[in-house]
């Protein structure tokens, strides 16, 4: 089987759903997905009952009819016309339902009514409509019925996303998906029955075509509302707040970082801090929702059973010959005017079964030439606080203390290149510029150091500038000097002629304590053993919370011999302990030892320096020298 | 051009084994070379080439007889992905004939599991004979290969043979009085489809009418030949897949195809006059049966339960038809002054014609994709147009050299044809159903514009004989 695939299949259903059910029922009553799931309630009687009055017939005729043009016309991306049929469609199920309420015919007119229904469910509607209004594009796009498309509609969700998706919560989309949930469970009510019954099958004229519909049809398509359900309710159910109260400006800002560096002001670390902080809710299920989260793998169960329920189905008819699928949407057989043969179909009830197992057993999941690792998905619906927990014990550093080396350096008489005073007045230049120039994007080129004083080289794009820039270093304080300033329209032309005169100056700054101590007269400066640019973000601890190492121990390495070189994988084994290297029982199989030495080696680059035990300063500037 | 590429396709099976049992000559070796090239190498490519050796030996009544040849016949399509057919193969031949005061008898067999014998009966002048005869076989037509860009799309790849299992049968009848010849034709082709073993294969359920007219006059300076053709053709193919045991339709394309040649020459020494005329119509119908879709991409993926489900989900069918008119005419005139010293025969040609032809063709596709109870049938068509007159200018050489005292000879020929296009006029028409018929005129001023700008044919020929 084709995951992905599969996977697309069963999201071109769960997409329907959740464009096309009502909220002016009952049963489909907008529901606040923090509010938590919904509880429905369908009466069904159990079996096909047949109508007797014949004006009753010719009105379900009637309806069925309609129902195909509203399909159609939904496949067709008309929106406004599906809408208006469905409307009525589903009016006339409904009336036969209450006099026959065990009438199969219309109770599955009624499911097609619920799943076309795309007019009434105003939260989603005014959702999309919202942003579809702001991208410029016709709300009916998204009902091509292109499954490329509609692909291509998610995609551009997630990649211009801020100023479209302004003032909509993530809540706000989970609460108007979670809405659909209600009307899905009713659809799947009424299905489940239709399918139990495999005397009953219904006829559709399609375009000059009789298609006949029963089990083999009734089942899968039970098994698509069954992975729906399970879609949108891992939807609803997980934290997924990324914004501040409808609020994407901090995705916007972390641009703005890429400029300045300013660990403690901006908005946009402010705020992944905030997601990844201790007691952040991110990707932890509601609780509200967490019953209906754990039932997930269950879902996915019934929807296995259901398509080999139809293919069996398919397989018993073929027993007869294709006298019995003659209309049928596929046909079951060994000659050539059949669609699947009987060992395929077969095969296929055969690999349903092993996959219902391996869902609940875990897969084995090639990570490496000849490598593989055992997958239990069901163990991620176990787990209902987030993957947070999941991560090696640490301490995130409150962002004012960033700015102070801990660990990996040593105290210098000198600036020198690897100060971390170097990257600290370097990204206060860059500040200083944006402050100047907003509009522009300024980055260091280049820098010289001496012993207390030294030259940087700032690149500006659009507007194009180059500044050289000298410094000097008096104690801790140290004072700029703007040398000259060239402005142009290419960058790459910039020469004498383009110096201009420049209203810019820097003023003086005064180096934080951490990077810069005067003890008895004399100035030091904390020095990087070999890489200055990672702050103090985070050190590690053990289970007790007793630290370990800071990550910028870790990243200048280890003395070896008066030579620096990386910590190898056993020495990090010891440093950065995970609290369940199993992850939950996702990977059952997986331990610390295999963690380390099999599967971390094994997807890391070749060219990674893990493959060095000894990492010259050379080496860690030629990888990361991407200021 | 176009003449030649229908006579070579439908030539493969039929005139390449018969002509060497009724047209060869005795006590004579050929070895000929012949290649034709149409390119247009952005989206299409054709091109064919044709070698064979024949051999003759005549004693008493028995006449043996044998021919080695390779073929190979190849055209390509690009269009977001390659569609390729090619046939080829090397195709040994021998037979034996026997010729009694009244009646000849004749067997050949070839390398393309095919076997032809036949019967005439004469009078003993054989100035007037008749005869019927009788082949089956099973070659393999071609190779077709498709090829996505997309390699990581569901079918990246199919290649499948497509291969036939025919009888044929025919009678002819002749006379000869005085100078004057005549010979006609009228042969029978029926191929039943052969299910290969493959994974993908392609077979065909055939009927092919050919009716073949010859008649020539051998003045002491005036030769006059004429020759008459018709091709009706009735071809169902198939395309399938064969996955553990079981067969099924992936593709079907009906085709009606009726032809018309028709060839007039009046040779002197030195000079020739010569015309041929060409009409064709293929057709194909759009079938709206089930499993009589032109392509249902369903039935090609591999078994799976995302084939199992995209029944229900998503099912996707095309049907095409197509409406194909070709009209050729082309007439000119042939120089050969032959010069002869020291046993030598050297006779250059040049001969040019003009040509004019008149071309169409529609293709309607709809595409149907039924999802569940949702079904949405789109329909697009196409409108070619083709109008061009031109030249061919053909420059050809041979050269004899008879051995004093022994009726040994040796002679080689070469010819090498190209189409000069004088005006060329195409145009395709596009509608989708909804929007307007979009016309694209760009190439009317164009001249010797895609395939026939290319269109190039050469043949070389040596022969002994003793």
């Amino acid at each position: 089987m084709n995951p992905i695939k599969f996977a697309s299949i069963a999201s071109i259903f769960a997409f329907a759903c959740i464009v096309g059910c009502s909220s002016d029922d009952s049963e489909s009553s907008p529901t606040n997905a923090g509010d938590g799931p919904k509880q429905t309630s369908v009466d069904v009687v159990s079996g096909c009952e047949e109508i007797t009055n014949e004006k009753d017939k010719a009105e379900v005729q009637a309806a069925k009819k309609e129902i195909v043009e509203v399909f159609s016309t939904f496949g067709k991306g008309d929106l406004t016309k599906a809408q208006a049929l469905s409307a009525e469609t589903k009016e006339t199920f409904r009336t036969i339902l209450t006099k026959y309420p065990g009438n199969c015919e219309a109770q599955l007119g009624f499911v097609a009514s619920i799943i076309s229904d795309i007019s009434n469910n105003k939260d989603i509607n005014s959702i999309l409509d919202t942003i579809y209004k702001r991208k410029g594009m016709p709300k009916s796009s998204i009902l091509s019925g292109n499954v490329e498309d509609v692909g291509s509609i998610s995609l551009n969700f997630s990649l211009n996303s801020t100023e479209e998706m302004r003032g909509i919560p993530v809540k706000k989309i989970q609460s108007a998906i979670a809405s659909v949930i209600p009307s899905l469970d009713s659809a799947i009510t009424y299905m489940t029955n239709i399918a139990n019954d495999d005397q009953f099958s219904c006829t559709y004229d399609i375009n000059d075509r009789t298609v006949e519909l029963d089990r083999g049809e009734f089942a899968p398509a039970l098994a698509a509302l069954f992975v729906a359900k399970a879609g949108l309710t891992s939807i609803v159910s997980l934290n997924f707040d990324i914004d501040d109260d409808g609020n994407y400006d901090w995705i916007d800002s972390l641009e703005d970082f890429g400029y300045t560096f300013d660990y403690e002001n901006n908005y946009g670390i402010k705020h992944l801090a905030k997601l990844v902080g201790k007691d952040s809710k991110f990707t932890s299920v509601q609780d509200s929702w967490k019953s209906e989260y754990k039932n997930i793998p269950n879902l996915l169960d019934s929807a296995i059973t259901y398509v080999q329920f139809g293919i069996q189905y398919g397989l018993e008819e073929a027993k007869t010959g294709i006298t019995t699928q003659q209309n049928d949407l596929y046909i079951v057989g060994n000659d050539e005017f059949s669609d699947l043969s009987t060992k395929d179909a077969q095969k296929i009830i055969d690999s349903l079964d092993i996959i219902r197992e391996k869902l609940k057993t875990g897969f084995d999941i090639p990570y490496a030439e000849g490598k593989k690792i055992k997958v239990n998905f069901s163990k991620f619906f176990e787990n209902t606080d987030g993957t947070l927990k999941f991560l090696p014990y640490h301490v995130l550093n409150d962002n004012s203390k960033w700015d102070t080396p801990d660990g990996g350096f040593y105290w210098s008489d000198e600036v020198e290149y690897q100060a971390y005073a170097q990257r600290y007045m370097q990204r206060y230049i860059m500040q200083e510029y944006h402050k100047f120039n907003p509009e522009s994007q300024p980055e260091v080129g280049s820098w010289e150091d001496g012993s207390y004083n030294g030259t940087i080289w700032l690149d500006a794009y659009d507007p194009n500038a180059e500044v050289e820039i000298t410094y000097e270093v008096e104690g801790c304080k140290v004072n700029f000097t703007i040398e000259s300033y060239l402005e142009g329209y290419n960058f790459s032309y910039l020469e004498e002629e383009d110096i201009v005169t420049t209203t810019w100056t820097i003023p003086s700054i005064t180096l934080p304590e951490g990077m810069c101590k005067t003890e008895g007269g004399k100035t030091q400066y904390a020095t990087a053993y070999i890489e200055n640019e990672v702050p103090n973000i985070l050190y590690f601890t053990d289970k007790d919370g007793n630290k370990t190492y800071s990550l910028q121990d870790i990243v200048n390495g280890v003395d070896d011999d008066g030579d620096r070189r990386s910590y190898t994988l056993d020495e990090l084994s010891k440093i950065i302990i995970f609290p369940d290297i199993t992850f939950g029982g996702v990977l059952p199989d997986m331990t610390v030892e295999m963690f380390w030495n099999e599967f971390l080696p094994a997807i890391i680059d070749d060219d990674d320096d893990y493959s060095s035990p000894i990492a010259s300063e050379e080496n860690w500037m030629d990888d990361d020298w991407d200021y | 051009m176009t003449t030649g590429t229908i006579k070579y396709v439908i030539g493969l099976v039929s005139i390449t084994a018969f002509s060497v049992a009724y047209g060869s000559v005795s006590s004579k070796s050929t070895a000929q070379c012949g290649g034709l090239f149409l390119l247009d190498t952005e989206t299409a490519e054709v091109s064919g080439t044709r070698c064979h050796v024949t051999d003759s030996v005549s004693v008493g009544k028995y006449t043996a007889f044998g021919s080695f040849g390779h073929y190979r016949f190849g055209g390509t399509w690009n269009d977001g992905w390659e569609l390729s057919i090619k046939s080829n193969g090397l195709i040994g031949s021998a037979g034996i004939r026997v010729g009694f005061k009244y009646i000849d008898f004749s067997v050949d067999a070839n390398s393309l599991y095919s076997m032809t014998s036949g019967m005439r009966i004469h009078k003993a002048d054989s100035s007037a004979y008749m005869g019927s005869f009788i082949g089956m076989g099973h070659p393999t037509l071609a190779s077709i290969r498709w090829d996505s860009d997309d390699d990581n799309s569901e079918i990246s790849h199919i290649a499948a043979d497509w291969e036939t299992d025919f009888f044929r049968k025919g009678v002819i009848i002749g006379a000869q009085f005085g100078k004057q010849y005549v010979n006609a034709k009228i042969e029978s082709i029926i191929t039943t489809p052969y299910s290969a073993n493959r994974e993908y294969f392609v077979k065909d359920s055939s009927h092919l009418a050919i009716a073949d007219i010859h008649y020539s006059f051998d003045g002491t300076d005036n030769d006059i030949r004429l020759h008459y053709t018709n091709v009706i053709a009735n071809l169902n193919i198939i395309g399938n897949t064969y996955r553990d045991s079981s067969t099924k339709r992936f593709m079907f394309v009906p085709l009606d195809a009726n032809l018309h040649l028709a060839e007039l020459s009046w040779e002197r020494l030195h000079y020739a006059l010569h015309a041929s005329a060409l009409r064709a119509n293929v057709q194909m119908e759009k079938k709206d049966e089930r499993f009589f879709e032109t392509f249902a991409p369903n039935r090609l993926l591999a078994p799976s339960i995302i084939q199992a489900l995209s029944f229900t989900f998503l099912q996707q069918v095309y049907r095409v038809g197509a409406d194909i008119d070709i009209f050729a005419f082309a007439a000119g005139a042939k120089i050969n002054p032959r010069l002869s010293f020291a046993g030598h025969t050297i006779v250059p040609s040049i001969d040019i014609q003009g040509y004019y032809t008149y071309d169409e063709m529609d293709v309607e596709k709809t595409s149907e994709t039924t999802r569940l109870i949702a079904f949405d049938s789109r329909k697009e068509s196409w409108h070619w147009q083709l109008e061009s007159f031109g030249t061919i200018i053909s420059l050809g050489l041979s050269w004899e050299k008879s051995f004093a005292g022994s009726s040994h000879t040796i002679s080689l020929d070469w010819n090498a044809s190209q189409i000069v296009p004088l005006d060329f006029d195409f145009s395709k028409e596009y509608s989708d159903g909804e929007s307007e018929r979009n016309s694209d005129k760009s190439l009317k001023t164009r001249s010797g514009t895609g395939l026939f700008r290319n269109g190039f044919a050469s043949s070389l020929a040596i022969r002994y004989s003793f």
